[in-house]
């Protein structure tokens, strides 16, 4: 014959631990919501500096609003655009031109290198200007 | 009336123009030209390390024995420096060098550092001429810029005489000898130094029409200073002027030139009244405040009136 109080004894060792259990699992459930929130604020706040050193960057960062406390930026990324589709030539906007070496001399042909055009006849005598050298 | 024949081409950093008017075979004389210029070009030029000039220039203070081209254009040079009493001056290259002008003008470039730099006596150049020598000043170096291409355009003008009515062009140094058929002499155009229009034209039977300006031979340097290539011999820097451009007509192209500079260097007051003492000077000077001056001896030559 079973005792009685031992029967009870059970019922009010089961109900602790099943107390405990569910406590456990609505406290993991809080605290993984708040790691969640927390990683998410963490993840989107804005970097200006980012924002701002990008070299091509031409207009306003969009800004969108997703909360009363977290704001989103977007920047273009550091993309130059030497040519674009169908141009056989650069683009003069945004291409950046390395400057010739200053070192580097540019004269004109000495008159042995390249032969003069022949003389012509002309029909009458031409004005002759006279000015500084050039 | 012959023929006309015209050439052109590139040379002394500028462009050539020649006509001759004549009955022998004009093509075949012109096609010669480029190759003298060429030669003059090679011993006369400071740009070329090799050329006799560049040689001499390292010698300084030692009796060299030159060519006749040489010894013609360092004659020429110190007899200009004493008509101008000193305002033309060939031993100024220290001083363009100093100034940037160290290379051609089409290689000018930033950067360069301002320096100063002292210009010699042009009195102490000497010559031994029976031996066709020279003589430098120690430290002093010669740029013929100022006279050299009045020079070969005139002895190219010269011996193109033997053949007929002849004009020769230097990047706007003008030598004539003679006039074409029926016609008092050739028309040359004086440009206005803003422009490419006329200011007026002239007619030339014979002699030469030489301009100096400071509106083209311009730099800057590292430093955003403004710099020409007229240099004032007294100073070493380029001249502070009120003179734009100078015309002079001259029989003597090498004297046209130095009158020229003369004038720029003096200025518009000093200059013109240098020339009081060559009555067979004629000169048109434009001012920086727009005004433009002419000598009385300069109104035979008008056949356009000044616009």
């Amino acid at each position: 014959m079973a005792n009685p109080n031992q029967g009870r004894k059970l019922m009010v060792r089961t109900a602790l631990v099943t107390g405990a259990t569910v406590a456990s699992l609505i406290g993991a459930q809080s605290l993984a919501l708040m790691d969640k929130t927390a990683l998410a604020a963490a993840e989107f706040t804005p970097s200006p500096e980012v924002a701002d050193a990008s070299p091509v960057l031409n207009e306003t960062p969009i800004a969108a609003k997703t909360s009363p406390n977290i704001t989103i930026q977007r920047a273009a990324p550091s993309v130059i655009i030497l040519r674009h589709p169908g141009q056989s030539t650069p683009s003069t906007g945004k291409t950046s031109v390395r400057p010739a070496p200053k070192n580097v001399v540019i004269q004109p042909p000495v008159p042995a290198q390249i032969s003069a055009p022949d003389p012509v006849i002309v029909s009458q005598p031409a004005p002759a200007v006279t000015r500084s050298s050039r | 009336m012959s023929p006309i024949y015209s050439s052109q081409f590139r040379a002394m950093g500028c462009t050539f123009e020649v006509q001759l008017e004549t009955e022998h075979d004009g093509k075949s004389i012109l096609a010669a030209v480029p190759a003298k210029v060429e030669a003059l070009e090679s011993c006369l030029s400071r740009f070329r390390p090799e050329s006799e000039l560049s040689r001499l220039n390292q010698r300084s203070g030692e009796w060299v024995t030159v060519s006749q081209e040489l010894l013609d254009n360092l004659v020429a040079a110190k007899h200009a420096a004493r008509l101008t009493d000193g305002a033309f001056n060939p031993l100024i290259l220290s001083a363009l060098s100093a100034c940037g002008y160290d290379r051609t003008f089409e290689a000018i470039s930033k950067p360069w550092v301002e320096r100063s730099a002292s210009i010699a006596n042009w009195r102490d150049i000497r010559f031994r001429l029976p031996d066709r020598q020279v003589m430098l000043p120690p430290g002093g170096m010669v740029d013929l810029g100022g006279i050299a291409k009045g020079w070969t355009v005139q002895q190219i003008a010269h011996e193109l005489s033997v053949y007929g009515s002849a004009l020769v062009n230097g990047g706007g140094d003008i030598s004539v000898f003679g006039a074409p058929t029926g016609r008092s002499g050739w028309q040359v155009d004086v440009a206005h130094p803003d422009s490419d229009q006329a200011l007026c034209s002239l007619s030339i039977a014979g002699g030469s029409v030489v301009t100096s300006a400071i509106d083209f031979r311009r730099w800057e340097s590292a430093q955003g200073k403004a710099y020409h290539h007229i240099i004032d011999p007294r100073t070493g820097q380029p001249a502070q002027t009120n003179v734009i451009s100078a015309t002079v007509v001259h029989p003597d192209c090498t004297i046209a030139e130095a009158l020229a500079k003369s004038i720029l260097v003096q200025g518009s007051d000093k200059g013109l009244a240098l020339l009081d003492r060559y009555p067979e000077t004629a000169a048109l000077v434009i001012g920086n405040n727009g005004s433009v001056l002419a000598t009385s001896t300069l109104m035979p030559y008008l056949i356009s009136p000044v616009s």
